[in-house]
């Protein structure tokens, strides 16, 4: 349970980083209007020593267009993988038992 | 009961879920909720790429600076934010209804839910599949590349050979006698019409159903879409070269789930493709049928004399088998119950629902189940 919804914000963060393109370098105006440059920064540090894994693994299958929206696809799928077992948990608590033999007529 | 190798493979791979998903969240028993929730990331994303997309092939073979079908999708993989994501969610989620919508049949095979007052839905399934199927390959045409002029051609080749109306279905296709941009516009629209028939066609195979399951839980939806998004990541969208009408390609890659037809088409030909498309789709349509006289279901019958009108039974059948219509003149009551007993199942929910004793199923009555069960409770009593 905790670690799924660890996964979760785990995955939820990485989304934001995955959509500058793997690439905190030079921030958008948004994080200086937002006075948030330091979790952009905090970002780049988290994720990006695996930026290099996706890439080469993007490239070497001749994605298109900016790789960063690939990463934020694996990432949004994690997060919602991790949000999904953590409801799974909470939800089975009134779990019926639903199996039935079948009997061809 | 029949136990044979596919019973136990099926009973084993539903166990296997329950226990890894306990059975709330067992996809098996969400098996026609899932493609209909599938329908919907379809819809979504597909109204996503509809913004960009320029249906036309305006000197598809000129330049690749003009705007064309092939030039406004490379627009959308390139340019567009997350364009080659939401293609491929696109793309992928098709798939994925094929892969639901097979589960969902096999399932409703195995689990002996589809022959006789199910028929409805079982015949509606088929036209839903060809539908599915259908809408599939026309996306295909549309990204007009290679691959989508080699289908164009080979689909007009099929559709020639079709005696009497083979011309002008061909007409119909291209929109022309020629693959011109009202080609594409017609591709479009056959894509995108057909894909909200689906909605009508849905009516249909939900009709005689009380109550469908038709949202699975949101846990399911969200690993569905992490499927998806995976798979998005792990095989990308690869670059295609765009259609040129003075070439002819020759070969494809094959998309399994779609294209299979066309793999038919370029081994047994023309004829032999509709003979075999036509065979396996009669087949499929004929599944239900072999048994079905066997042994008819006992509908129930209502007792006109009783009945009081109050629509419980009505409300409580799960398959829409009773109407409830006016009262003859004299009865004190404004609405009586009638069965359909060609909808009926024999399932005997109205009877239980039935508080004044005014429906029962001829064999097996009311009142000697009553004398049954309490004869058994005494029987444990004592
Ligand atoms: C777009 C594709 C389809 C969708 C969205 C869909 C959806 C559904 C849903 C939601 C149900 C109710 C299930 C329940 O309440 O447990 C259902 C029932 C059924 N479907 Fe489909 N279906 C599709 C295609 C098919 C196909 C291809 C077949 C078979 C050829 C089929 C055969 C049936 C049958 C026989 C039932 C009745 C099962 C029962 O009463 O338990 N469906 N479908
Ligand atoms: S037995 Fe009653 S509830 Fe069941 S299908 Fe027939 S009419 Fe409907
Ligand atoms: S539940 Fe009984 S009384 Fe009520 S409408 Fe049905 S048959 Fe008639």
């Amino acid at each position: 349970m905790a670690a799924a919804i660890g996964l979760c914000l785990w995955a939820s963060a990485m989304m934001p980083w995955a959509e500058l393109d793997m690439n905190v370098d030079n921030l958008p105006h948004t994080f200086k209007l937002l006075h948030i440059e330091p979790v952009g920064k905090a970002l780049g540090e988290i994720y990006g020593g695996s930026a290099d894994k996706h890439k080469t693994h993007l490239e070497s299958q001749k994605a298109e267009g900016k790789k960063g929206e690939y990463v934020y696809s694996l990432a949004i799928g994690l997060a919602l993988l991790g949000a999904a077992i953590a409801i799974a948990a909470i939800g089975s608590a009134d779990d019926e038992e639903k199996m039935t033999l079948p009997e061809k007529k | 009961m029949k136990t044979n190798i596919w019973t136990q493979i099926f009973l084993v791979t539903e166990d296997l879920l329950n226990k890894i998903s306990t059975s709330k969240y067992n996809p098996l028993y969400y098996h026609g909720a899932l493609p209909q929730f599938i329908m919907y990331i379809l819809f979504l994303s597909g109204l996503l790429l509809f913004a960009y997309y320029v249906p036309t092939i305006d000197n598809a073979y000129f330049s690749k600076n003009l705007v064309n079908a092939y030039t406004s999708v490379a627009y959308i993989t390139n340019d567009i934010p997350f364009g080659a994501v939401i293609r491929a969610v696109h793309r992928y989620a098709g798939d994925a209804m094929v892969v639901a919508i097979l589960i969902h049949m096999v399932r409703v095979w195995f689990t002996d839910r589809y022959r006789q007052y199910r028929w409805v839905q079982w015949e509606s399934g088929i036209v839903l599949l060809l539908m599915v199927l259908f809408i599939g390959q026309t996306g295909y045409y549309l990204i007009w590349d290679e691959r989508s002029l080699l289908l164009t051609r080979m689909t007009v080749s099929a559709l020639e050979v079709v005696p009497v109306i083979g011309e002008p279905l061909r007409n119909w296709f291209l929109n022309g006698r020629t693959i011109s941009n009202l080609t594409l516009s017609n591709f479009l629209f056959i894509h995108i019409g057909l894909s909200f028939s689906l909605l009508f066609a849905l009516w249909i195979h939900y009709v005689r159903m009380s109550r469908p399951v038709i949202t699975p839980p949101p846990a399911l939806n969200y690993i569905l879409m992490t499927i998806i998004f995976a798979v998005v990541y792990f095989f990308p969208i690869t670059a295609t070269k765009i259609a040129d009408l003075n070439s002819q390609p020759t070969s494809m890659d094959i998309d399994v789930f779609f294209l299979l037809p066309y793999a038919v088409l370029g081994a047994l030909g023309t004829t032999g493709f509709w003979i075999s498309m036509i065979l396996i789709t009669a087949a499929l349509c004929l599944i239900p049928y072999p048994f079905t006289n066997k042994k008819p279901v006992e509908s129930a019958e209502v007792v006109d004399s009783k009945c009081t009108g109050c629509s419980f039974c009505f409300k409580d059948c799960p398959f829409q088998a009773i109407e409830m219509v006016p009262a003859p003149a004299g009865s004190r009551f404004k609405l009586l119950a009638t069965v359909k007993p060609y909808r009926c199942s024999g399932c005997g929910v109205c009877v239980g629902a039935c508080a004044f004793d005014a429906i029962d199923l001829p064999n097996l009555l009311d009142s000697d189940v009553n004398e049954k069960i309490k004869q058994l409770a005494n029987s444990q009593s004592a």
